[in-house]
């Protein structure tokens, strides 16, 4: 048997199911390897191995007496230190929560303890998510390297087996930017699809709280688990939630994917992760899918759409923090807070405006061509130093964040879901991703995509086995 | 105003009208930031929106 840690979350539940093993076992497996990776990758900013070791129990316990609970039955997995968890610290990454502790769960994290799922521990955010500092955590391929964000404790957890699926949000790529960096699956899903309620917010038109695991059939397990109606959250949506997986092995025969070259494929993207991403269009095709190019000028504005609304919704959160406890942000978030405050309301309606023509655009390139879902990298390069990195949106010239967010932001301010999984490696080892968009709720698509790709090539199965990082982790 | 008119003076106005306190070490940065948001805008203004309506949400409903 391969080493528990590092099975499916699908394979898990069977070998649960089927008493091949115990929660408890799949546990210590799963912590084992947590204390092995932790010095070197820093993916979990609080343990809860005592609640966790209680669950696992309840888990076996339950499963004993044939009281199965679904598919995360006793599956360790870890939760965003964005997310509320009762009784458990949750400080969103800065000083300005030191030591809060709520007294309620997010929905989400509701939802996990309903669905039986053992949770290991918080994962690393950026600070608020806001992804201008650079976190503890490092990428498991390469030690001295950027892990992704927001959702970084999440794409690395997921990545090294310290868990077998991850809680992150996204708010601008906040899950497909370490699910494509840390060469995991990560799923941002349809606005309202899964609920916020408990989740330290950036913007409540912007945010998602999706799933990042190892495989598709993984992803669309969890999203199953995770979604559906909440009356805690006024953007829930009242959709019902379907069986994910329902498509999962169906080859890719009539299915239309549109392709913006133009946009997707600009003179950013690194040539190594284009020629990776021309080989799954190659095998999209040889699936039965038909790739469609379209062009949508409006794509090209989604940055300067999306700023002024993140900017303003964020900053008016932190009103009361940012006049109270200033000092205590990171400097770099602290100036987009303070930006945010100089935003004008006329601006911010502007931004919605054309927030509106985007979507219109992108609804009618949809009905036009009758495509299914949009296709390109989910990121113009792989990982890279941390010390070369720049998230710094302040600046006047390109930064890597601004580069990420040309790819992912349209996900967010259409509300449409949108999946990354990983492609294949570069020269020096390290993953890209590949990102499919889908129309409104049909997250099944997205998974029946990525899947049949999983079933066609290897780089999923591949494991990182980090090593301390070189310079030292703060 | 146009995003290259903008200088530490505008932002530490601005920070005046929204009350905040400022540190002297962010009033550089801004300077920077508030001109890529300016940028921006123009950009968006060069659009022609007039068909659309913002995206906001209001329901008149008593629930």
């Amino acid at each position: 048997m391969s080493e528990l840690w590092s099975l499916s979350v699908r394979e898990a539940g069977d070998g649960l199911v089927q008493r091949k093993f115990s929660a408890a076992e799949l546990l210590d497996a799963t912590l084992d390897r947590l204390h092995q990776t932790e010095p070197a990758v820093h993916a979990y900013v609080t343990l809860m191995e005592d609640t966790a070791r209680a669950e696992a129990r309840r888990a076996d316990s339950e499963i004993a007496g044939r009281k199965w609970r679904g598919p995360l039955h006793g599956i360790p997995v870890g939760v965003k230190d964005l997310c509320y968890t009762a009784g458990v610290k949750t400080e969103a990454g800065s000083r300005v929560l030191e030591g809060f502790i709520p007294e309620y769960d997010a929905t989400v994290v509701t939802k996990l303890k309903e669905g039986g799922a053992v949770i290991v521990g918080k994962t690393v955010t950026h600070e608020f998510a806001y992804g201008q500092d650079v976190p503890a955590t490092r990428n498991p391929w390469s030690t001295d390297s950027y892990p992704g964000g927001s959702s970084a404790g999440s794409g690395v957890s997921v990545a090294v087996g310290s868990a077998f699926g991850a809680i992150g949000t996204d708010t601008g790529g906040s899950i497909r930017v370490p699910a494509s960096v840390d060469g995991v699956v990560g799923l941002k899903p349809t606005h309202g699809r899964v609920s916020r309620h408990g989740v330290i917010p950036m913007s409540p038109t912007l945010d998602n709280v999706g799933p990042l695991t190892r495989t598709a059939e993984d992803c669309a397990l969890m999203l199953g688990v995770i979604a559906g109606h909440d009356p805690l959250d006024t953007g829930s949506a009242r959709e019902p939630v379907p069986d994910f997986t329902a498509g999962i092995g169906e080859r890719l025969g009539g299915l239309r994917l549109g392709l913006d070259r133009v946009h997707f494929f600009s003179r950013r993207v690194n040539p190594e992760v284009s020629a990776l991403c021309e080989a799954v269009m190659k095998e999209l095709r040889a699936l039965g899918a038909e790739i469609v190019e379209i062009r949508i000028n409006e794509l090209d504005y989604a940055g300067a759409i999306g700023m002024p609304i993140l900017l303003s919704d964020a900053s008016e959160w932190h009103r009361n923090y940012l006049r109270t406890r200033g000092d205590r942000y990171v400097p770099a978030t602290r100036i987009m807070l303070e930006l945010g405050e100089f935003v004008l309301g006329a601006q911010y309606v502007t931004a919605q405006r054309a927030r509106a023509a985007l979507r219109e655009r992108v609804r009618n390139a949809f009905n036009a061509h009758r495509l299914d879902g949009m296709i390109g990298p989910t990121l113009p390069t792989t990982t890279m130093p941390v010390d070369q990195l720049s998230v710094d949106l302040t600046g006047e010239g390109d930064t890597a964040l601004a580069a990420f967010l040309h790819h992912t932001f349209m996900g967010n301010l259409l509300g449409i879901p949108a999946i990354s999984f990983p492609c294949g490696f570069n020269s020096v080892g390290l993953p890209a991703g590949f990102q499919v968009y889908g129309r409104p709720f049909d997250e099944a698509m997205l998974f029946r995509v990525a899947h049949a790709y999983q079933q066609v090539t290897d780089w999923h199965t591949r494991r990182p086995q980090p090593q301390a990082a070189r310079s030292p982790v703060s | 105003m146009k995003a290259e008119a903008v200088d530490a003076a505008t932002v530490r106005t601005l920070a005046e009208v929204a009350g905040i306190s400022l540190p002297e070490e962010d009033v550089e940065p801004l300077v920077g930031a508030l001109r890529n948001h300016m940028k921006g805008m123009e950009e968006l203004d060069r659009l022609d929106l007039g068909e659309f309506d913002p995206i906001v949400v209001f329901d008149a409903r008593w629930t």
